[in-house]
């Protein structure tokens, strides 16, 4: 398989205070990884430097082969980096139905939605179990509703690359395991997913990589990571500390 | 069928806006007087016109622009300025005038839409005031605050000729412009593209994590909706065959907002329904007691801002959704 996103010595400060100091990451055509460290160690940073919700100040980003460093978000998506946010943020106002709509159309014609367009959101909505409320305003969703909505969203101009910020995060335990199911069935896209829950982390990722501080502290296998002297002392033994 | 009955109350409402001269004159308001309420009604359309091209900018879009002004002015002028200095034709004229408020809205825009969130506001209404500064500058040219008249009798369309000087002609010409705008703007809020702007309202970033240029696509918004707000400044010109600079003032778009609020935002209709009911008020008031019109607007954005935040279409329409679910 090939490399598929490659980041180089990913340097970003805000206000002078160095937030990313010099990050690596490799990953493969339809590779699993997650993201894990604790609060503040810059991983949703580092999905928005790789989405383009924000530049670098010095490094490199390369998506199959191209540098994508210097190119604004839609672009970024239309080459086939999807995402979702921290915090879900569909378009309140607009029905599901019409988000997922919107969604898929993106990169189609301005002046007709396309069929397969329609398709797809169809599609999608079947996918997420959420046909029944189609036609209800995102606002009246649930928040683990609104989740996978995020999470739908982002698939609908079918990615090869997803950037999961924390997608189970404030679920109940029946919606995580929804969402993890959703994640696990999909085929032929790079996952690369910030995650606190550990579970969860196991079920979906082939590899883990640890961000400390704005630096790579650790990467490999779940197992290599949860064996990690350095890492259980500083994320895994404060995570069980905090429960 | 189906679709001919929804648009029945639409199609009704047109025939008889379009019959109103003939109605006045039968309800024995020929003459002066129903050249009054004509010319009044005129005036509604003008500036609903206007309305309408500020609601999809900011009713769509959700760019609250204190600009639009600006473009509608452009427009009046070009028209005005062109005929009595250059000796233009009436077409010569209102081309000029719309070109003039297209190339005014693509370098206002190229600007404006760069600035995030309320920058935006600021610069569209300082860059206002700049054109309105300008244009009193030249007072001698422009006429300044006092304005210019020019005469433009009549407009040809070759079949047909319209005298400008009969209020029912003018009537018919605002109504028929009025409509073709809506008709466009209705059918372009209906696109992929009206979709497009509608989640720049509802959430930037998203929009453009999703693959939607969103800068470029302010940008396109603005231009159109300049132009539509140029469109209604080329009515306003022959209606009126006046230009004044207090017509670029930034307070002309905030009376847009203001009807596009109380109609309802992002609903095409409501602005036109705010324009007329504002105007009406403000003819009402005007006559006895000027004054109160602020301070009756100010109690009407009151009632707005807290029983109606969707405007009066919104809250018709919430009210038909509840009563459709009993
Ligand atoms: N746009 C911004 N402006 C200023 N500072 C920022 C910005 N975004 C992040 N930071 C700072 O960078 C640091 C890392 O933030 P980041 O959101 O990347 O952490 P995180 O690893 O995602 O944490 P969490 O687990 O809490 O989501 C924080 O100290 C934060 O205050
Ligand atoms: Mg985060």
């Amino acid at each position: 398989m090939s490399t598929l996103l490659e980041v180089r010595d990913l340097h970003k400060s805000f206000a002078g205070e160095p937030t990313l100091a010099g990050v690596d990451l490799a990953l493969k055509e339809g590779e699993r990884r997650a993201i894990i460290g604790p609060n503040g160690a810059g991983k949703t940073t580092l999905l928005n430097l790789i989405g383009g919700q924000l530049r670098p100040q010095a490094g490199h980003i390369l998506f199959a082969g191209q540098e994508i460093s210097g190119w604004p978000p839609h672009r970024r998506a239309r080459e086939g980096i999807g995402r979702t946010f921290q915090i879900s943020s569909a378009f309140p106002s607009l029905s599901l139905s019409d988000n997922m709509l919107a969604a898929a159309q993106a990169g189609h014609s301005w002046l007709h939605y396309a069929p397969e367009a329609r398709r797809r959101a169809e599609q999608l909505l079947e996918l997420l179990a959420l046909g029944a409320k189609a036609a209800l305003p995102v606002a009246q969703l649930s928040h683990g509703e609104r989740r996978a909505l995020e999470i739908g969203l982002a698939l609908a101009a079918r990615p090869r690359l997803l950037l999961l910020d924390e997608p189970t995060a404030g679920l109940a335990a029946g919606e995580t395991e929804g969402v993890t199911k959703l994640l696990q069935s999909l085929e032929g896209v790079a996952l690369l997913i910030v995650e606190h829950d550990m579970q969860v982390v196991e079920k979906l990722a082939d590899s883990i990589t640890v961000l400390h501080h704005g630096r790579v502290l650790a990467q490999g296998s779940t197992l290599e990571i949860q064996a990690n002297p350095q890492v259980q002392a500083i994320y895994l033994g404060k995570a069980h500390a905090e429960t | 069928m189906d679709k001919l009955r929804q648009r029945a109350p639409l199609l009704i409402a047109l025939a008889l806006l379009a019959f109103i001269p003939q109605l006045l004159a039968l309800v024995g308001l020929p003459g002066r007087q129903g050249a009054f309420w004509l010319s009044l009604l005129t005036q509604m359309l003008i500036w609903g016109l206007f309305a309408l091209s500020y609601d999809l900018l900011f009713g769509y879009a959700g760019l609250l622009s204190l600009g639009q002004a600006i473009f509608f002015g452009l427009a009046i002028y070009g028209v005005t300025l062109s005929s009595l200095y250059w000796g233009f034709s009436p077409w010569e004229a209102l081309g000029s005038g719309l070109l003039i408020s297209l190339v005014g809205a693509m370098l206002v825009g190229i600007v404006a839409v760069r600035v995030p969130g309320h920058g935006f506001l600021i610069v569209t209404a300082v860059i206002s005031l700049i054109v309105y500064l300008m244009a009193v500058a030249a007072s001698g040219w422009t006429g300044g605050t006092n304005g210019v008249t020019v005469t433009i009798p009549s407009l040809d369309f070759g079949l047909l000729r319209l005298s400008l000087f009969d209020p029912r002609q003018g009537y018919w010409l605002a109504l028929g412009l009025l409509m073709l705008s809506y008709a466009a703007l209705r059918w372009l809020t209906r696109t992929p593209l009206g979709r497009a702007l509608e989640l720049i309202r509802e959430n930037e970033p998203r929009a453009e994590a999703l693959g939607y240029p969103t800068l470029r696509l302010k940008f396109v918004v603005f231009v159109i909706s300049g132009s539509f707000a140029g469109v209604a400044g080329l009515l306003y010109a022959l209606i009126n065959q006046f230009a004044s600079a207090g017509l670029l003032q930034w307070t002309v778009s905030a009376n847009a907002l203001i009807w596009t609020l109380v109609g309802g935002a992002g609903t095409l209709v409501g602005p036109l329904i705010g324009t007329a009911l504002l105007k009406f008020l403000e003819y009402l008031f005007g006559g006895w007691w000027p004054q109160g019109y602020p301070l009756l607007l100010g109690l009407v954005l009151l009632l707005v801002a807290r029983a109606a935040p969707q405007g009066i279409v919104g809250m018709l329409r919430a009210w038909r959704a509840q009563r459709e679910l009993r």
